[in-house]
């Protein structure tokens, strides 16, 4: 985008105007110039940075009140909770930064649980890669069915949304299986040197190297070029098909991921259980996060800190007794809140 | 902004010959999911010899009759170029409310629902329409919201004691074919008119064809999206107080995953996701579709509840791939 708009020459340079008025031209361009800067300012450094505010907010307000919070333990199994949801929440900021949508990561967490609900008997390692790469090829099939079937993502995730969740539960039969005490699957469930579980620093590491990717590669890049303007990357001639193909793997792969560390803290392989209504949270973390339905953009540290914040909502509500069905009306206000604050931010 | 790019696909001038296959196309599209409809139906009917009784497609389609109701309201805002998302958790709370309405009377129990849908459609249409939120946030909030309302009023669900006349007006059977039936074809009669035969309805394919011509030509854009979101609403709420006439009980739960069947049945009734295209007839198919599949599943008794996921979601992914196959003919 920056390319194009730098590239083009100003229009005035060879008007003998420009030698009257040559301040002038440059800060009408601002939308709105009725607003004094400075508040102007202040107001936009506070829509952009919410998502932290929010979060720093809410903490301090867990330290002060909310009883136990400060325990290691909570803070352990918060971030057992939020380890998947990053993952999945990732996978969606991708996929919304396109301009799209991937409904479908709740039901694929399912169908990577219950491959391993499937295949654990054999080999854990094994009922492992085999449930990252049922990920994998969900996210494959949906990226095909947008990229090349021209099908509008959000219909084409919730095809798969639908029969993802089906033939998980049609492969376990809807029952729920546990696994064994000990293998790979338990380590991963419980493993947490120095207080920090494993699974929440892989998937810090996999959201650093998921901002890499998105500032510093060229896929990267064309997935946003993609979400700024589909028709404009077709003209130039990227990729935009292998592109989508691309996004929605890496959405689908982290999906399969995330349903592996779900499973495994979970301690069972459950179909009707895992990831239900997953998808919705990462798509309110990823917007809330600062990463616009509009596509175009990505923030991956607000996308981390929008999960963290809504994993933490939910632990205050129920450590504070909060009925469950006003903490739910209260997380969708919260939810409509932030992003009716956010509305205009760049 | 986009409009001065020109459009990758130029279409060159079609020959003569083509301008029949492009109607052919276009009627396909439209009108597929009718054929595939009855198509659908025979096969079953050779199957299974009791489906093609008289009373088990009176059953399946008094059991799409809830759906129903909701797609006509989804059917518009989808045209309308949006989502409603709120809707599978308003027929949950509509049924509750209707629970608590029924000891007060019948018109009261009908009514108490629809109302409430009716203001959800505003607050959303608001939201929408005056803070500039995606429609798509807008009603997702109003899910989760309405469901923890639902939940809060009735816990997990609430017996009517005694339905009396409301609970007859669900399973009564004027004219020999059901009310909820009849209901549901007057409603789709109804929207048909409202859709095709009045300035409402032209202003709604207007919007969704492109929301800024509308606008120039004097479309009134904000008051429409508003009322269409109110009739997604109020619709709900209804097709909630008929559930819970039908089932003589408010359940918290009911109406689960209408938001996203609804869609679901509007797009593979011939509504495109785009706006500004889609038939109610084509609406009407897809929910029955989608209740054939279900009854079909039920038919085959060795297949557990699992399996309809997997078949609806592999019927939608198939009709919406036709659908996309159709459009590109159509612009090519």
């Amino acid at each position: 985008m920056s390319g194009i708009v730098s590239g083009m020459p100003p229009g005035h340079a060879s008007r003998p105007a420009e030698d009257r008025q040559p301040a002038t031209t440059a800060p009408a361009s601002p939308p709105g110039p009725a607003a004094p800067p400075p508040r102007r300012l202040g107001a936009a450094a506070l829509r952009q940075n919410s998502v932290y505010i929010a979060f720093a907010l809410l903490v301090a307000f867990d330290l002060l009140v909310t009883p136990g919070f400060r325990n290691p333990t909570v803070v352990r199994s918060l971030l057992f909770e939020a380890a998947p949801v990053i993952l999945i929440a990732l996978g969606q900021s991708l996929a919304i930064g396109t301009r799209g949508i991937d409904l479908s990561v709740g039901s694929v967490m399912a169908l990577s649980s219950a491959t391993i609900g499937l295949t654990m008997d054999l080999d854990q390692g094994l009922a492992i890669g085999a449930a990252v790469a049922v990920g994998l090829l969900c996210g494959i099939l949906n990226g095909m069915l947008v990229a090349w079937l021209r099908i509008a993502p959000l219909i084409s995730s919730l095809a798969l949304l639908v029969a993802a969740r089906g033939l998980a539960q049609a492969m376990l039969g809807g029952a729920r299986v546990d696994m064994p005490f000990d293998g790979p699957l338990s380590t991963i469930g419980q493993l947490a040197p120095g207080g920090i579980p494993a699974v929440a620093m892989f998937s810090l590491l996999a959201a650093l190297l998921f901002s890499f990717v998105v500032r510093r590669t060229v896929p990267g890049r064309y997935a946003l070029f993609v979400g700024a303007s589909r028709t404009a990357a077709v003209l130039a001639g990227h990729p935009v098909r292998a592109t989508l193909g691309f996004v929605y793997g890496v959405s689908g792969l982290l999906a399969g991921i995330a349903g592996v560390f779900a499973t495994a803290r979970l301690g069972a392989a459950d179909a009707n259980y895992i990831g239900v209504q997953f998808e919705l949270d990462a798509i309110a973390a990823a917007v809330i996060g600062g990463t616009p339905l509009s596509g175009g953009r990505i923030s991956t540290l607000g996308t981390v800190f929008g999960v963290l914040l809504l994993v933490v909502l939910d632990a205050s509500f129920i450590m504070n007794n909060v009925n469950a069905n006003y903490a739910q009306m209260l997380k969708a206000a919260f939810i409509v809140g932030a992003l009716f604050l956010r509305r205009g931010a760049a | 902004m986009s409009a001065t790019v020109p459009s990758p696909v130029v279409a060159a001038a079609p020959p003569g010959t083509s301008e029949r296959r492009q109607r052919i196309v276009a009627l396909l599209q439209a009108r597929g999911a009718i054929l595939v409809l009855v198509a659908a139906a025979l096969a079953a009917g050779a199957a299974f010899p009791s489906f093609l009784h008289l009373g088990n497609l009176r059953d399946i389609a008094t059991a799409a009759s809830f759906l129903g109701l909701v797609t006509i309201g989804q059917c518009f805002v989808v045209i309308l170029g949006g989502f409603d998302l709120s809707v599978g958790s308003m027929v949950g709370l509509g049924t509750v409310l209707a629970a608590y309405a029924a000891p007060y009377g019948t018109l009261g129990a009908l009514l108490a629902p629809t109302v409430a849908g009716l203001l959800v459609g505003v607050v959303n249409g608001l939201l929408i329409v005056r803070a500039r939120m995606a429609p798509f946030i807008v009603t997702l909030a109003g899910l989760l919201a309405l469901k923890g309302l639902a939940v809060l009023l009735a816990g997990e669900s609430l017996v009517i004691e005694q339905p009396g006349l409301f609970g007859r007006i669900a399973n009564g059977n004027a004219l020999g074919i059901g009310n909820l039936v009849l209901i549901l074809l007057l409603c789709f009669g109804g929207a048909a008119l409202l859709l095709n035969r009045t300035r409402f309805g032209a202003a709604v394919f207007a919007i969704g064809g492109n929301e800024e011509a509308a606008r120039m030509l004097g479309v009134r854009v904000e008051r429409v999206k508003i009322l269409t979101y109110c009739l997604s609403g109020a619709l709900a709420g209804l097709s909630g107080s008929l559930l819970a006439a039908h089932l003589s009980s408010g359940l918290s739960a009911a109406g689960t995953g209408y938001e996203l069947q609804s869609i679901a049945a509007a797009v593979i009734g011939g509504v495109l996701l785009t706006g500004g295209v889609g038939t109610m007839g084509g609406a009407l198919s897809g929910v029955l579709l989608l209740g054939l599949i279900e009854n079909v599943i039920n038919q085959i008794g060795s297949l557990s509840a699992a399996y309809q996921g997997l078949a609806s979601g592999a019927f939608l992914l198939l009709a919406v791939i036709i659908q996309s196959g159709l459009s590109q003919q159509r612009t090519a």
